[in-house]
């Protein structure tokens, strides 16, 4: 099957599932509960397979009520309003409700729909978007194809400084060919491409506001999403209106949101329980744990692609030997790491996060995964590194970081490596890990819109952020093949082949997807919650009270 | 009295100086610098960005000129751009200190109300059994961390009381019993911290004014005790109190970040503590300007107010 073939009938599936939304919002209950169900059961066990996402909430037979204003605690400030220019996930969460996207992705991180209600490819360098018709911006302007081609160009526009422009440098050309129709060609083959467009921070945005404000988007807002901004008070409140003139046809339910700021877990906690808010998110598990049995709380557990792993500098001896590497490898126990550090609230991950269904391995597909004290040893000897002393660097910013070290220094122990710790500030591991000066380094890696940003933008000898300085001829091939494969079967075949290669020769140890908690109030219904901490959803949400 | 304040103001002025050039470099010898902060772990997918980042803000200049340029605003009145939101500072910055000052104001108010009273008891009665709990009070709180009790607080009020109250200022000109109910908790758990240091203050400097020749005569006169312990004691031991005062003002106004993050409070102490983690540059030279005014200006009035408390002491 082509990829334009598979596309369309991504397209032609997800058109039934719209419909069905449509028309029975407790068919939404109905799915929601299905994949809530399956989510059931990790809690207890040590999860090394994935499991599909949430526990389960009541599922409600009632239809959706529109109305109402979801009071939520926010953790920080958005750190500015460019789509194109932020990074951090609390500007992601407000441009990702007042900007459309030309796709999104769906609860199982399938890309899907959105602006672009379909998209042919003539050829593998060429994409013809076919738009939705009558979308409006809030401010009552039409949405065409110029406002689209404005704002891809604007993703990669270096007098912008977008934050993403990186994913946008294949792109050739980019054309309006029709008020509804976008031709865009790319200088390669390249299969991130509609990936890269359903990311939420790449949202389209009006040439005319943009024109308007001098094409500086960082204080203002005006999209065509869901929702508007009501007001901005930084560490105090966001608040965000319903739009109006929102193209799809009932959304959102919710009248607004307004998030209070409170960084404090404790505070946040607090505010649950003075019942001041109604939902608030946490990675602690110990704080889901005092809200899981109490009926006014309803008590949401998503993985995240969020994955915790150590960077190994494969340019410093005794590193640039794969045997070393490999014997690393061997030596650890990584279901000990979920235990110790995450309490086992996590999933065993391999190069591509767990909760990535579409293109994660399972981690029993490698052969290093089982611990072999033995094998190590003889790696180790095998290239004359026995009782060699490696340094880590680490920065206590996060918990889970110091406590994969520690975890890893013990476990190293048994097979005679001495592993040094190294604590510095965030600020020092960051730059450090920039310029690959490390030996080894742990950090806490984020979700990437495609399975491409974890592995050719990591370990291709040529990629900018290939900080491990791994230079494998071999995984080179595979990483630009699967960069190259637009029909997406026949690339999942060669990312299974980049994954395996990775875990040979070992660029990095991954360990483990941690879980983050979902406080809400009971009366929040259409809670989709998503691995990739996104909450494009949110417009299916609405308040049963 | 003008020449000395003149005299102080114009010290001040340098000092300031002195302190931007300070501030301005140390934050830039800090490693990460906001390109890289910004990034974050995302730096993998955004590493051949960092220059064109660093370009748009500035930071391939010479550090010199970079200081002339943002001195030279700052005299105009322009505090910059945060390289993190793309904010202006100086709103956000005015936004932040009447709630800090507000919760300064009234932590020292409500450790005053306590402290002076107990301390002078505890000094005046000091063999008494009130005045022995008085002193386990204050070593209480001197001992009680103010993050610690700033969470029991907050437990027990929202499990309790179903009360917190943070995240949103309310200005007194809207709803001053909002406004309160909002500094209630957060001024109580700073209040309580800081009387436990004044009340041993208090204390001492009165145990050493009750054993002056002058108090003895007082009482020789055949004056009753009360007037001599308010008339003739207590003024006379202000100063050391109100010295402590002014440093703890200092300490109030950037010093309370914990509280501040605990209780939602959108204060000074808060937008410092994220501007330094962030290295949004501008914005730490900016707070951290405009605090070091604030403490510089605190402590020209508390030494004002020594010739006020204290006759004997004149500023020529």
């Amino acid at each position: 099957m082509t990829d334009s073939e598979s596309s369309k009938k991504n397209l032609q599936l997800n058109m039934t599932r719209r419909q069905f939304l449509k028309l029975s919002a407790a068919s939404l209950g109905a799915l929601t509960f299905g994949k809530l169900l399956a989510g059931c059961s990790p809690a207890t066990e040590v999860a090394t397979e994935m499991p599909t996402t949430v526990p389960l909430p009541t599922p409600t037979l009632a239809g959706p009520k529109s109305g109402g204003v979801l009071l939520s605690a926010a953790e920080t400030n958005p750190t500015g309003f460019d789509p194109h220019k932020v990074l951090s996930l609390a500007s992601q969460s407000m441009c990702e409700q007042v900007y459309d996207t030309m796709f999104e992705l769906d609860p199982d991180l399938n890309v899907v729909p959105r602006l672009c209600k379909s998209y042919d490819t003539p050829d593998d360098k060429t994409y013809i978007f076919h738009l939705e018709e009558g979308v409006q911006f809030s401010d009552g302007t039409d949405l065409t194809s110029e406002d689209v081609v404005f704002s891809i160009q604007r993703m990669y526009d270096p007098n912008v400084g977008g934050a993403r422009a990186a994913w946008f440098s294949n792109v050739d050309t980019v054309e309006a060919v029709d008020p509804i129709t976008v031709r865009m060609t790319t200088k390669i083959p390249y299969a991130p491409m509609i990936n890269n467009l359903a990311n939420s921070f790449n949202g389209i945005v009006s040439k005319m506001f943009c024109e308007a404000n001098s094409n500086n988007l960082d204080n203002v807002m005006m999209g065509s999403g869901p929702f508007v901004l009501g007001e901005y008070v930084p560490d105090q409140t966001i608040r965000l209106d319903r739009n109006p003139l929102y193209w799809r046809q009932g959304k959102p339910y919710l009248d607004g949101i307004s998030s209070k700021i409170i960084p404090d877990d404790q505070g946040r906690v607090a505010a649950l329980r003075a019942k001041e808010v109604d939902v608030a998110w946490f990675i602690d598990s110990t704080i889901a744990d005092l809200f899981k049995d109490d009926p006014e709380y309803v008590v949401y557990e998503v993985p995240v692609l969020t994955h915790a792993s150590t960077w190994i500098n494969c340019s410093v001896e005794p590193l640039t030997d794969v045997r070393v590497r490999q014997a690393l490898s061997y030596a650890i126990d990584r279901k000990a790491f979920l235990d110790t550090v995450a309490f086992g609230k996590g999933v065993v991950t391999g190069p591509i996060p767990a909760p990535e269904m579409e293109w994660a391995l399972p981690v029993s597909d490698y052969p290093q995964y089982t611990q072999n004290k033995e094998m190590a040893m003889s790696l180790l000897q095998e290239a004359g590194a026995e009782g060699a002393t490696i340094k880590l660097k680490v920065s206590p910013q996060y918990v889970l970081d110091t406590g994969n070290a520690q975890v890893l220094q013990s476990q190293l122990r048994d097979v005679g490596i001495n592993l040094e710790l190294e604590t510095v500030e965030w600020g020092n591991l960051l730059d450090a890990w920039y310029v690959s000066d490390f030996e080894m380094l742990n950090l806490l890696m984020l979700g990437q819109p495609d399975p491409d940003g974890y592995t050719w933008g990591r370990f291709h000898s040529t990629s900018l952020g290939n900080f491990a300085k791994i230079n494998d001829p071999d995984l080179d091939a595979l990483l630009d093949a699967q960069r190259s494969t637009l029909d997406r079967a026949a690339r999942k075949d060669i990312l299974d082949q980049v994954q395996r290669k990775i875990v040979e020769v070992t660029p990095m140890l991954y360990y483990y997807c941690y879980y983050v908690w979902g406080i809400f109030r009971p009366y929040v219904k259409g809670v989709t919650p998503m691995a990739n901490s996104s909450g494009v959803y949110l417009m299916n949400e609405w308040l049963d009270k | 009295m003008r020449n000395y304040i003149l005299r102080r103001l114009a010290i001040m002025l340098v000092s300031l100086v002195g302190v931007s050039i300070i501030i301005f470099v140390s934050i830039r010898l800090v490693p990460g610098d906001v390109v890289s902060l910004m990034m974050g772990q995302q730096g993998d997918m955004a590493a051949g960005q960092a220059e064109q980042m660093r370009k748009l803000f500035g930071l391939d200049r010479p550090m010199y000129i970079q200081y002339l340029d943002w001195a030279g605003d700052i005299i105009r009145g322009d505090f910059g751009v945060s390289l993190r939101s793309g904010r202006p500072i100086l709103p956000d910055i005015l936004l932040r200190t009447p709630i800090t000052l507000e919760l300064a104001s009234l932590s020292a108010l409500i450790a005053l109300v306590v402290s002076i009273p107990m301390g002078v008891f505890a000094a005046v009665k000091r063999d008494s059994i009130p005045a022995l709990l008085a002193q386990v009070g204050s070593l209480g709180g001197l001992s009680i961390p103010a993050f610690w009790l700033g969470t029991m607080v907050i437990l027990f009020s929202s499990r309790y009381l179903h009360f917190y109250g943070g995240g949103t200022y309310i200005s007194p000109r809207e709803d001053l019993i909002g406004n309160l109910r909002m500094f209630a908790l957060p001024s109580l758990t700073v209040g309580f911290s800081l009387s436990a240091a004044l009340v041993r203050y208090t204390r001492s400097a009165m145990l050493e004014i009750l054993g002056e020749d002058y108090v003895r005569t007082a009482r020789a006169k055949g004056l009753w005790e009360f007037r001599v312990v308010m008339r003739h004691a207590l003024p006379n031991a202000m100063i050391p109190i109100i010295t402590v005062i002014g440093l703890q003002m200092g300490f109030l106004l950037g010093g309370v970040v914990v509280i501040e993050s605990v209780f939602a409070l959108p204060g000074m102490g808060r937008l410092v503590v994220d501007a330094i983690n962030q290295r949004d540059y501008p914005m730490v030279q900016g707070v951290i300007l405009l605090l070091t005014g604030i403490v510089m200006l605190t402590s020209l009035v508390v030494d004002l107010m020594y010739a006020y408390v204290d006759p004997r002491i004149r500023y020529e």
